[in-house]
């Protein structure tokens, strides 16, 4: 076995998802021939030192933020950053649809229902059209892959179950969405009371567009590092 | 960081990457921890652990990204900034000479 499948080895039993693998994996390596050279010390007593600098963020705990499955704190702390990216991105998309869809309702209520719609039926649409198209990497996030394949694959879920309920919404439950929101914006906007189901209904109507936007989005960074990837491993994606 | 240094240093990491990626143009990991412990005579010890989700943080952004070269038959993956990278190196290169610059007048007090 070389070195580097002997750091190789080691690292595959942090969890690590292989994006991730491959980057602590040349770290290490430059790490352990820079130790080696300077100290004049085997590659076994290098790497030791090595593992020792690496121990606490290698170390594999339960994360509750991160399923139920422990993973390493360096790789937690990629997802928290690479989460509250995703998050502040697609609120403000959706917040944005969301004060269009308000201000139509005040200003324009025939158009707004339309206006809702279209959201609904193109988020739809275009997580479908992303499913099929991308289907062998989506698996991948919901454990149907054999792989862990990259740190970015954790949110993608979300994809699946928004378009599964966009169809439900679209299909069957628009109407009483629509009119809760219209509801809820005529309560609060115009008669100036707040009545809490009326407010959930209204602030809760984007709910699952902003859910199927952070799948839409993980599977981007996804695609992005296995593209990335792929230069470096045979992957069969 | 070593420990006496690491809350000081903390919330300027991000903008210590961009410096060195400004100066040096491209770079990789490994290096950029051994840069920044050169310039520093040691003083400033980034863990890996701080290091790399900051890379992914500003990769997310669009302010860096990264390409695979092929050095001496192992791969490498090498970070730069890209054009919005630069503008945004400018702007906290400018805001750190600025807290500095606070941070002097009130310790020569």
């Amino acid at each position: 076995m070389t070195e580097s499948e002997y750091i190789t080895q080691y690292l595959s039993t942090k969890n690590l998802p292989l994006d991730l693998l491959v980057e602590v994996q040349d770290h290490m390596v430059e790490q352990v021939a820079e130790i080696i050279s300077r100290d004049k010390i085997s590659f076994e007593n290098a790497f030791d030192q090595v593992k020792n600098l690496w121990a606490k963020d290698l170390k594999v705990q339960f994360h509750w933020m991160c399923g139920i499955t422990p993973i390493t704190s360096f790789e937690n702390e990629i997802i928290k950053k690479n989460r509250k990216h995703n998050l502040c991105v697609t609120f403000l998309i959706q917040s944005v649809l969301w004060g269009i869809t308000v201000v139509l309702i005040l200003k324009q209520p025939s158009f707004a229902k339309y206006f809702m719609l279209s959201v609904y039926w193109l988020t739809m649409a275009v997580s479908t059209l992303l499913i099929i198209r991308y289907w062998k990497l989506v698996k991948t996030g919901y454990g149907l892959g054999s792989r862990k394949i990259s740190v970015y694959q954790l949110d993608m879920p979300g994809l699946l179950i928004g378009v599964m309920y966009l169809v439900w919404f679209n299909l069957s439950i628009f109407d009483q969405l629509f009119g809760q929101m219209k509801i809820g914006v005529i309560n609060l906007f115009v008669k100036n009371s707040f009545d809490a189901n009326s407010f959930i209904s209204m602030v809760g109507a984007y709910f699952i567009v902003w859910t199927t936007l952070i799948g839409i989005l993980s599977l981007w960074h996804c695609k992005k590092s296995v593209n990335q990837l792929k230069l470096r491993v045979d992957l069969k994606i | 960081m070593s420990k006496k240094n690491n809350k000081l240093y903390k919330g300027t990491l991000q903008n210590i990457v961009l410096q060195l990626l400004a100066k040096e143009v491209k770079m990789y990991g490994y290096q950029m921890t051994q840069r920044a412990k050169e310039l520093t005579k040691g003083e400033l010890e980034m863990t890996e652990g701080a290091l790399y989700p900051i890379l992914h943080q500003l990769e997310d952004e669009g302010i860096i990204e990264s390409e695979i070269q092929t050095v001496n038959g192992r791969d490498r993956k090498y970070y730069l900034l890209t054009d919005k990278g630069k503008r945004q190196q400018v702007k906290k290169a400018a805001e750190m000479q600025t807290f500095i610059g606070n941070l002097s007048t009130i310790f020569n007090i």
